[in-house]
């Protein structure tokens, strides 16, 4: 435990300075293990959790002294009219993995979407508020969505691989946005990157369908880090994934989290727990009809705080597992 | 385990086993009902095609042979072929491939990809395709004769003015087929190749339309099959009952077609130009089935599972 957090740590020269601001070195004291945790998860506690957790934490202070990297505020989107989430107010973190969970139709994946622009490829949806992307208003009038989307890339629930070859699949990106330098490098350097190189080097022109699900999302990433976004989008990318799958694919986040911030959506408060530095916990409203369910946001801090600490009670029944 | 329990299992156990030996006979004579009537009514289907393949089989048989497609035509039966009329149905349908298919899937990628659902010009150009496939074949010669040979375009009777009519006529069929193509390419993939940073024409282009090429194609064979035997939007714009020659190109002279010419050979009261009719039937058919096994074949081969 201790050498691999000293080796943490050296990689991670920036991360190391926690003490200066007054916060507590490394709050719960380890950077987890990586191997004992998934056998006992459904039995653990949050604290437990947290404990398991494979992330090497970050201070409050350190991660809010960060760049903001998306400011959101007032926020409401609604679908023909119906809003589906409604004031959202919070800072996501530049090189932060930041979590958002809660239960179904709490509104986290219509947020999610709303980061890169995708809601706008529905006609139906609409997007009041304003979402600041480093102080840049993301939905002006002078912005245009396409560029959005080229530095905001996005990964989502199910694997969706294009009907067409390994290799094809990621240069794609790359050639639609104009990506200079030899294309075999960068198409090595994506899936290098998401840790699929090594299994597929020698197919790159068979069909990506013929690869397994887990693959096919481990493809999906390689194909979003093609084109050097500044931000990845993952919405629920493990829920259709095994266990093996979606540990290669956290193992996968945090090593990203140095060069890519991320934003995941997510079902599972365990994968929550495991890989996120901050956790924004989202709960459904229903109107005084009943009629129509709204998405709200709870709580949202540093991760460690809302597993083991949270200050809102609904947030605490919905962790420790009585609701939800 | 008392004994008084285990007596009452094993008689429940016997109940069940019993009663599995025992369909009911009611359930059984419906069930068999069913499948008869629905049997029949496949059967009935095809019973009018198969009638017509054998008859006229039985009664062309003796002129399926290389005169007739080599043989001009003629008043003499036993020099007639369908040469004229071949030519004529490929100047026709060439003149559909070259303007239909590129319309319609063109019709069909707006619609379906760039079209705003809630605009009401989109939904009265799509009202207005749903009803056009739905409108009489010879209202189509009508506007054909009005627009194209005569009106303000004006060909004259020419083999391409009958291809724009036809064109017309599939028009509805290409889009309709093209448009359930690119429906089938899921959203997922349009929403994939976006989040990279495509335009949706980029996304449109790469992704969606490879994968609905197949589809796009197989509907358009099966628009090409029905316009290949139309016959009455055909003699309003000009396909002559009677030819004296071959045509030599699309934009001039008379011409005709395989079925025009197959119903003016039908009319006939000599027993030669019934036989003659007959093989040219075959033929037809022969050339509908080669395409429509052609499009299925498409479809099962190149069509990507989702």
């Amino acid at each position: 435990m201790a050498d691999e957090r000293i080796r943490d740590q050296k990689t991670q020269p920036g991360l190391v300075s926690n003490g200066a601001d007054g916060a507590p070195d490394d709050p719960l004291g380890s950077g987890g293990d990586q191997d004992d945790g998934k056998a006992e998860e459904a039995l653990a506690s949050p604290q437990r959790l947290v404990e398991q957790s494979r992330a090497e934490k970050q201070s409050i202070g350190e991660i809010r002294s960060r760049d903001v990297m998306f400011a959101i505020s007032d926020v409401k989107v609604s679908y023909n009219g119906v809003a589906a989430v409604r004031d959202i107010h919070f800072d996501i973190y530049d090189k932060t993995i930041t979590a958002l969970i809660g239960p179904s139709g709490c509104g986290k994946s219509t947020l999610i979407r709303c980061l890169n622009r995708t809601n706008d490829l529905i006609p139906t949806a609409a997007v009041e508020g304003e979402i600041l992307y480093h102080g840049q208003n993301m939905y002006g009038d002078e912005i245009d969505a396409v560029e959005v989307r080229k530095r905001i890339g996005m990964v989502f629930q199910k694997p969706n691989p294009f009907p067409k070859s390994i290799y094809d699949n990621i240069a794609f990106g790359p050639r639609v946005v104009g990506t200079q330098g030899d294309m075999d490098e960068i198409v090595e350097r994506a899936l290098t990157r998401a840790a699929l190189w090594d299994e597929v080097k020698d197919r790159m022109k068979e069909n990506a369908f013929g690869m397994s699900g887990g693959q096919q999302q481990r493809l999906c990433i390689a194909r979003a880090l093609a084109t050097d976004p500044d931000v990845l989008l993952m919405d629920e990318p493990c829920s259709a994934l095994d266990p093996i799958s979606t540990g290669r694919i956290e193992d996968l986040m945090l090593e990203l989290r140095e060069e890519v911030s991320i934003v995941i959506v997510t079902h599972n408060m365990q994968q929550a727990a495991r890989v996120s530095d901050m956790t924004a916990f989202f709960m459904v409203e229903l109107d005084e009809g009943e009629k129509h369910r709204t998405g709200r946001m709870v709580e949202y801090d540093q991760t460690e705080q809302i597993f083991t600490n949270p200050s809102n009670s609904q947030t605490e029944e919905y962790v420790t597992g009585k609701v939800g | 385990m008392t004994t008084a329990v285990r007596k009452t299992q094993d008689a429940a156990r016997e109940a069940t086993v019993a009663k599995l030996g025992q369909i009911p006979t009611g359930d059984r004579i419906r069930g068999l009902a069913f499948k008869l009537l629905v049997l029949t009514s496949a059967i009935l289907g095809v019973a009018g095609l198969l009638a017509l393949i054998i008859q006229s089989g039985v009664v062309g048989a003796e002129r399926l042979n290389l005169d007739l497609f080599t043989q001009g035509p003629s008043s003499l039966a036993e020099e007639g072929g369908f040469l004229a009329g071949i030519l004529g149905t490929l100047f026709v349908i060439g003149g559909v491939l070259v303007t239909a298919v590129p319309l319609g899937i063109g019709a069909a990628i707006y619609l379906e990809e760039f079209a705003k659902k809630e605009n009401w010009f989109n939904r009265l150009i799509e009202l207005n395709i749903q009803n056009l496939a739905a409108v009489p074949s010879i209202v189509f010669g009508i506007l054909g004769l009005g627009l194209i040979v005569r009106g303000p375009i004006g060909l004259g009777g020419v083999a391409f003015a009958g291809s724009l009519t036809l064109a017309l006529l599939v028009l509805p069929t290409v889009i309709l087929a093209s448009r359930e193509a690119l429906r089938a390419v899921p959203t997922s993939i349009r929403e994939g190749a976006m989040a990279l940073g495509a335009t949706r024409w980029q996304a449109v282009r790469h992704q969606v339309l490879p994968s609905a090429v197949p589809g796009m194609a197989t509907g358009s064979i099966l628009a090409l099959s029905r316009a290949i035997g139309e016959t009455a939007p055909l003699l309003l714009v000009g396909a002559a009952v009677f030819v004296t020659a071959n045509p030599d190109n699309p934009f001039e002279g008379a011409y005709t077609v395989l079925p025009v010419q197959i119903y003016n050979y039908v009319a006939r009261p000599q027993e030669e130009f019934q036989v003659l009719a007959a093989a040219g039937i075959i033929v037809l058919l022969i050339v509908l089935i080669v395409m429509n096994s052609g499009a299925i074949w498409l479809r099962n081969r190149f069509a990507t599972r989702w």
